[in-house]
């Protein structure tokens, strides 16, 4: 379950260009929901959704993810952050942020590398998370050579390679066109129906429909 | 971490090519310079300690064959004499100038082609007299042959060579010309074996001056002398020394004090004419290095990020491009030694100022130190400058 509790973030503090982005946020996302976060642009949507994969901090309130224990990550140091970013974790972006160069497995063993998991563990569980997307045919392919959909595919691999405990989707359709989105979606779909608790910021009202609830922001709070 | 870092190696390969090619610029110029710096000395840094004391070069001006070691009654306070013995011998046809080398002349190792040098310590193997020949292509290191002393006395011995000196390579010459202000320099000299008719091609043979002496019961001593005395002598001890070596029909051609300062200069000379061009490359170079990890850093802005959302710390990517910049550096450093071992094929030792010793890894090492900082401080630099969360925004 993830409990956020009056967050709050604020950009430039003190300075003369300070942006509050998000004032107060309250909300919890129940373990195997799915669940779309909608606003217009500047609403502090990806402001949210750094701050629940660890990659930018907050001011004020709380962040908690409770599994097996319960975790405060605002009270982590970069060490513990990076290690919550890779087991508990897997972040999709809307420009799938592979590496160019590297092949489609190659990709999928990034977040593999580094955890604690044996190298001996890395080619399956990569291969596995491939078999899940419907990519495990074209593991040695070189990802600049993939289409918009599959190379989101890949993205999604490497997101669930590592088994975390949800996954985030910032516009993970907005590069796609219709009929890939809704390829993706079905695949988000059905990692949700696995039990994958997942959050898709969006701005795309067709995508927000497909997740079992929404919340809506608006100037940094949630109006919906 | 190791394998990104290798990884990496293979991504934008034609940045990495030229990385590469940098660091075996590097590399080169560095052995280079450092080829050129050992080669100077190292002709004078067997003898810097002696030539620091009192001492005179002299010429043996006398008609007969004189024994140097009577000297030590003649002067006044002397330490040591040195000297060169020779004689010759022949064996199976060819012919052969020996030489009894002293511990003196032993300081000064000579460019082997295969072998070792000899040692005052060791100057027999197994009941044979250790030897090192000058360059022939009929001879070989390991070799066990028969000497027969020339001259009226004769007398055969039984030599093991156990080294060749290269061809053109300076060794101490017992004889030969002065050439004022080389300093040491000119107290060596070089065979060229393909440079002798073929008829008349003698064969230089060093064996310790204890083996001679044993040996041999009727020999030259080199013309060159070197007599050094003992630390307190005066002023008027010394020009009293030289007038009875005068009287006596030795030439006082140097003296030491002398023989050091020109030596310096002499090295000095050679190194003026060559290094400051080869240290403004080498600038040049690190500056271009330097250049290219940080455009090579910034361009993999975005990967690191993506390893960061994937859990990596974000200074780790400092670690990253140390190890790549590390595999680029070895790869340098082995093209840098394949194209000097290539020049050296073809032009020869003594055109080519290319050698790997102690002091070119010792300095290699350095540049790899540097190259490593370098890799790790401006990637730092850089991603102080940007967080992944910029990153990403600037992407989107």
């Amino acid at each position: 379950m993830i409990k956020i509790t009056e967050l709050n973030k604020t950009y430039n503090k003190g300075k003369s260009t300070e942006f509050h982005a998000l004032k107060g946020l309250d909300f919890t996302v129940n373990d195997g929901e799915m669940v779309a976060i909608i606003g217009k642009s500047g609403a502090g949507k990806s402001t949210l959704l750094h701050i629940l994969g660890a990659i930018d901090d907050y001011d004020g309130g709380e962040y908690k993810l409770v599994s097996d224990t319960e975790i405060e990550v605002g009270k982590l140091n970069q060490k513990k952050l990076a290690e919550f970013r890779n087991a508990h974790v897997g972040i999709v972006l809307q420009d799938f942020a592979l590496v160019e160069g590297y092949s489609v497995i190659e990709n999928v063993m990034i977040p593999l590398r580094f955890s604690k998991r044996k190298k001996s563990e890395y080619k399956p569980r990569a291969m596995e998370a491939l078999k899940h997307v419907g990519m495990d045919d074209l593991a040695k392919k070189d990802v600049n050579k993939l289409s918009g959909g599959q190379k989101q595919r890949v993205a999604i691999a490497r997101a669930i390679v590592n088994d975390p405990d949800f996954i985030l989707a910032d516009e993970p359709t907005g590069a796609l066109d219709t009929e890939t989105t809704g390829q993706i979606m079905s695949v988000f779909k059905e990692l949700n129906e696995k039990g994958k608790t997942i959050i898709v910021v969006t701005h795309d009202p067709q995508v927000a429909e497909q997740c079992e609830r929404v919340i809506e922001i608006s100037d940094g709070k949630i109006v919906g | 971490m190791v394998w990104l870092g290798f990884r990496n190696c293979f991504t934008n390969i034609h940045r990495n090519l030229l990385q590469v090619f940098q660091m075996a610029l590097l590399m080169f110029l560095g052995i280079f310079m450092t080829t050129t710096f050992v080669r100077q000395i190292s002709l004078f840094s067997p003898y810097s300690d002696y030539f620091d004391g009192n001492g005179f070069v002299l010429f043996d001006c006398g008609l007969d064959a004189r024994n140097p070691e009577n000297l030590y009654d003649k002067l006044e306070k002397t330490d040591d004499v040195n000297y060169i013995r020779y004689s010759g011998a022949e064996s199976g046809g060819q012919s052969f100038i020996v030489y009894g080398f002293d511990k003196m002349a032993l300081g000064y190792k000579p460019t082997l082609i295969k072998g070792k040098w000899l040692s005052e310590k060791r100057p027999y193997h197994s009941g044979r007299v250790n030897a090192v020949v000058s360059y022939t292509d009929k001879l070989d290191v390991g070799d066990d042959i028969e000497m027969e002393i020339s001259g009226e006395k004769g007398g055969k011995f039984t030599v093991h060579i156990c080294g060749m000196i290269a061809n053109t390579a300076l060794m101490l010459n017992p004889n030969g010309q002065e050439n004022e202000g080389k300093g040491i320099r000119q107290y060596y000299s070089h065979d060229d074996y393909y440079f002798m008719d073929e008829s008349m091609r003698t064969v230089s043979m060093i064996i310790t001056d204890k083996a001679f002496a044993d040996q041999f019961d009727g020999y030259f001593y080199s013309t060159r002398l070197y007599v050094r005395f003992k630390d307190d002598i005066s002023t008027e001890e010394l020009e009293e020394n030289k007038n009875r070596l005068i009287s006596e029909e030795y030439a006082v051609i140097n003296s030491f004090d002398k023989v050091s300062s020109e030596s310096r200069q002499y090295i000095f000379s050679k190194l003026v004419d060559v290094i400051p061009i080869a240290l403004g490359s080498l600038i040049l170079i690190c500056i271009s290095v330097a250049g290219v990890v940080l455009i090579d850093s910034k361009k993999r802005l975005t990967q690191y990020s993506v390893y960061y959302i994937c859990g990596m710390k974000w200074y780790k990517c400092c670690i990253i491009s140390m190890i790549q910049s590390f595999i680029l550096a070895v790869t340098g450093f082995v093209l840098a030694v394949v194209a000097g071992g290539i020049m050296l094929r073809i032009t020869g030792r003594e055109k080519v100022m290319f050698e790997i010793g102690g002091s070119q890894i010792l300095v290699c090492l350095l540049l790899l130190v540097y190259i490593l900082v370098v890799s790790f401080l401006l990637p730092l630099h850089i991603i102080r400058k940007y967080t992944p969360v910029e990153i990403f925004k600037e992407k989107t």
